[in-house]
């Protein structure tokens, strides 16, 4: 017999939490044009796989968690996003 | 009543309702929803009425159907707490999505299930057909005899289901009419006594519902874990035989009753032949099996106490070198045109190699009486199997003749 | 707290933010709005929230699998019919035990106003106190997009077809956040994914309700079961609330208010035009449409004007 789980019952325990890998799904991604951002959060607040972060660098993607959606740059009020196609890979 | 006097042990005469009624109390359990159906419903108005003067500190929730009354017990006890409902018939077969749930989860929920007939046809009426119907849904099933058992019984549930090796629900099913609401006397034992049997559930270190620990409760399952959640709780249930003979041992030490644990025999040893039965009627059939006895008919009784799990082992223990077995039960399963009960008694034949004959005799279904001239006829029947006459497989007691000829 | 840049327009939604508590990979659509409403609601929340969801698009985002977890926060289920029960033990029992939790559902419209109602409806009563969030794709998305009791009238779903025989839904759907303000609980509201200060305001809202439930009915443009662009359902919330579909409001202890009113209203042809789900309707049809948004705009605007609490 071998078993897989510590626990006899369905229970979220692990530190990590699960992600999907869904890095190879979409075929477009958004690029920003940092002249054109103000930096005015919209695209951070409607992105909803919470792809879009910002730190001391600015504003980033994590092409990991993107599914390529577009809501980012169709919100955007300097249309500073554009949804471009993935090519190659 | 004061407290003082109502937390002592004492003897009363009470129905098979308040009696459990007055266990539910000594367990002291956090939280109890129920939604109220006949013969279920007085059960509900002790504990609430002893609510009302304060004799009694649980939460109530007054759920709207019996769905929700198995998930608010489900919710508290994945929560962390002890809980209770209880339910009959119809009530029983509409929680039955519900009542999967603490199975899967290993909650140690405990229910009383108040026998009534299922519905449809609509009858108010008592039977084991409810209990039947949820025979599949994983829960520990017990079915108890008489007041005192229920009352017993419902307090040694709290134990096994919270058992850190077990943590499965339990049933504890009574029948409905017969026992809920007839009177014998019950021996209450103090709560203190009962204390000491019982510890906290918060003792038991279990996989819990938390806003502290940030975990998931009843995640979704997939590939091979759900074949070894399904083991695990097979094993689980397997090893409840033992424990509830060991709780069985502990709660006689303090409280000086037991039951046999599983099984319970009744001059089985010297038998020729054995009626099989479980439920209130068995206190008729051991009257039958003495005056059978009296007339030379060589006859044993074994009350099946214990029917999920279901006593394999041990059955095929008494059934060993017997020459006929009579099975005596209430409710039919659809589709074998048996009982359930004597199918289930057929597998352990089988399992065990015994190529004993059995015969089931269908009876007090719907509330009608089993009297000791029934019986009495059944055992005939059985005798006569025993000395190899041809016989039906099956026998509708209400419907036939002359059965005995 | 997330670290505020500039972030213009949006200062007063971001310094309310807590951290992002949800799993950044799940099965979810692209461009999902309900995705959107759970992951902004748990950072409005914060970590003491314990979240519940059934078998439908949400259990996606938040049940876990196997032994891992998909929110920072605790999470757990029911089934379908049951989650409003469920909760009402757990919030019992922390409650028995001094512990601090908010309770919190995220179900669909299907749990809601189907197969869930009776739980729901009983919970209100009862007076647990829970926060109830439902997200109305008006339909069951996830089973492949079937009609429920929220599914607006004409649209079309795999149960509800258009064809030569029929034109999508017959039936007009239930108003729910009504229904559940005719309970009497202190709290309900409307939001929408599009104006999340609003939604923020109102989550704060419900969750400092502490003697009864709270209820949000969120609108949650589904891009799969509307036949919608996936980069469109941010515009068709707001475009949604600026057609008096579905308008903005609040009752607190029976006292309605509309939080927002757009200052120009437009005709629901200009919404309908943005989804698949109408493509088969003729001017006619959008105008009967158009009279049943305006009449169900008509009671909210009566109701604000009643000037006292109304209970049921």
């Amino acid at each position: 017999m071998h078993f897989k789980c510590s626990y006899d019952i369905p229970y979220g325990h692990k530190k990590k939490i699960w992600t999907l890998d869904i890095s190879g799904m979409s075929s477009t991604r958004p690029t920003i044009n940092k002249e054109a951002c103000t930096e005015c959060g919209t695209c951070y607040l409607y992105c909803p796989t919470g792809a879009i972060f910002f730190d001391d660098g600015g504003i980033h993607v994590t092409f990991d968690f993107c599914k390529g959606c577009g809501t980012c740059a169709q919100e955007c009020p300097t249309t500073a996003i554009v949804m471009m196609e993935i090519s190659g890979e | 009543m004061e407290k003082e006097i109502f937390e002592k042990a004492r003897t009363v005469v009470c129905d098979g309702n308040k009696a459990a009624a007055h266990a539910v109390r000594l367990c002291r359990p956090d939280i109890i929803s129920f939604y109220p159906i006949t013969p279920q419903t007085p059960l509900l108005e002790n504990l609430y009425g002893w609510s009302g003067d304060g004799l009694m500190d649980a939460d109530f929730v007054e759920v709207e159907g019996e769905t929700s009354a198995i998930g608010v017990v489900s919710g508290a006890s994945a929560a962390g707490g002890r809980t209770f409902t209880a339910s009959s018939g119809a009530g029983l077969a509409y929680m039955f999505s519900g009542y999967l749930w603490p199975s899967a989860f290993r909650l140690p929920v405990v229910m009383a299930n108040v026998n009534r007939e299922q519905s449809p046809p609509v009858q108010v009426a008592g039977g084991n057909s409810d209990m039947m119907s949820v025979k599949d849904g994983g829960w520990i099933q017990i079915h108890v005899e008489n007041c005192q058992e229920i009352l017993d019984t419902l307090i040694m549930a709290y134990r096994l289901a919270e058992d850190p090796e077990i943590l499965l629900p339990v049933q504890v099913s009574y029948d409905g009419f017969v026992l809920s609401h007839l009177s014998q006397n019950v021996s209450i034992p103090a709560q203190k006594d009962v204390d000491r049997f019982l510890p906290p559930i918060s003792n038991i270190k279990r996989p819990l519902l938390d806003p502290d620990l940030g975990t998931t409760f009843a995640t979704w399952v997939r590939g091979e874990l759900l074949s070894e959640f399904y083991y695990k709780r097979c094993e689980a249930i397997e090893s409840s035989k033992k424990k509830i003979e060991e709780i069985e041992q502990q709660f006689h030490n303090l409280f000086g009753r037991s039951y046999g644990g599983l099984v319970e025999e009744y001059l089985t040893e010297d038998a020729e032949i054995l009626m099989v039965s479980l439920g209130s009627q068995v206190g008729t059939m051991r009257v039958a099996v003495d005056r059978a006895r009296e007339k030379g008919t060589k006859v044993g009784l074994v009350k099946i106490r214990v029917f999920r799990p279901f006593p394999i082992e041990k059955l095929a223990a008494i059934f060993q070198g017997k020459k006929a077995i009579g099975v005596y039960e209430k409710a039919p399963c659809w589709g074998w045109n048996r009982g359930h009960v004597c199918m289930e008694v057929n597998g352990v034949l089988g399992e065990s190699g015994n190529a004993i004959p059995v015969v089931n005799f269908l009876g007090g279904m719907g509330s009608i009486d089993i009297t000791i001239e029934e019986v009495e006829k059944s055992i005939a029947v059985t005798r006569k199997v025993g000395d190899g006459c041809p016989h039906k497989k099956i026998y509708w007691m209400p419907l036939e003749d002359t059965p005995d000829e | 707290m997330v670290k505020a840049f500039s972030f213009a327009k949006n200062r007063r939604i971001a310094e309310q933010l807590g951290e992002d508590l949800l799993s950044h990979g799940n099965y979810a659509c692209p461009g999902c709005t309900a995705e959107l409403a759970l992951r902004f609601a748990l950072k409005i929340l914060g970590k003491k929230a314990v979240v519940h969801t059934t078998s439908s698009c949400g259990t996606l985002m938040a049940c876990g699998m196997g032994d891992e977890h998909q929110t920072e926060c605790s999470a757990s289920r029911g089934l379908m019919n049951d989650v409003p029960a469920i909760m009402s033990g757990v919030k019992r029992y922390y409650e028995r035990v001094g512990k601090e939790a908010t309770v919190l559902a995220f179900l669909g419209d299907g749990a809601t106003a189907d197969i869930g109602f009776q739980a729901l409806s009983g919970a209100a009563e009862r007076g647990e106190n829970l926060l109830y969030i439902c997200y109305d794709n008006e339909g069951y998305m996830n089973t492949g997009i079937q009609r429920s009791a929220t599914t607006p009238y004409l649209s079309w779903t795999n149960t509800s077809p258009v064809g030569s025989a029929r034109r999508g839904k017959k039936e007009r759907p239930k108003n729910m956040p009504l229904i559940m303000a005719f309970h009497g609980i202190p709290y309900v509201a409307t939001a929408s994914p599009a104006h999340l200060e609003d939604f923020a305001a109102k989550l704060k809202k419900a969750q400092a309700v502490k003697h009864g439930m709270s209820y949000i009915h969120v609108l949650i443009p589904c891009v799969t079961g509307w036949r919608v662009p996936s980069d469109q359902a941010i515009e068709l919330a707001r475009m949604a609330v600026r057609t008096n579909y579905f308008p903005l409001w609040e009752a607190e202890d029976g006292v309605f208010r509309f939080t927002f009113q757009p200052k120009k209203t437009k005709h629901v042809s200009e919404l309908m035009r943005m989804m698949g789900r109408f493509a088969h309707l003729e001017d006619e049809e959008i105008e009967v449409f158009q009279s049943y948004v305006d009449a169900r705009y008509r009671t909210l605007q009566h109701l604000m004007a009643a000037g006292f609490p109304i209970t049921a």
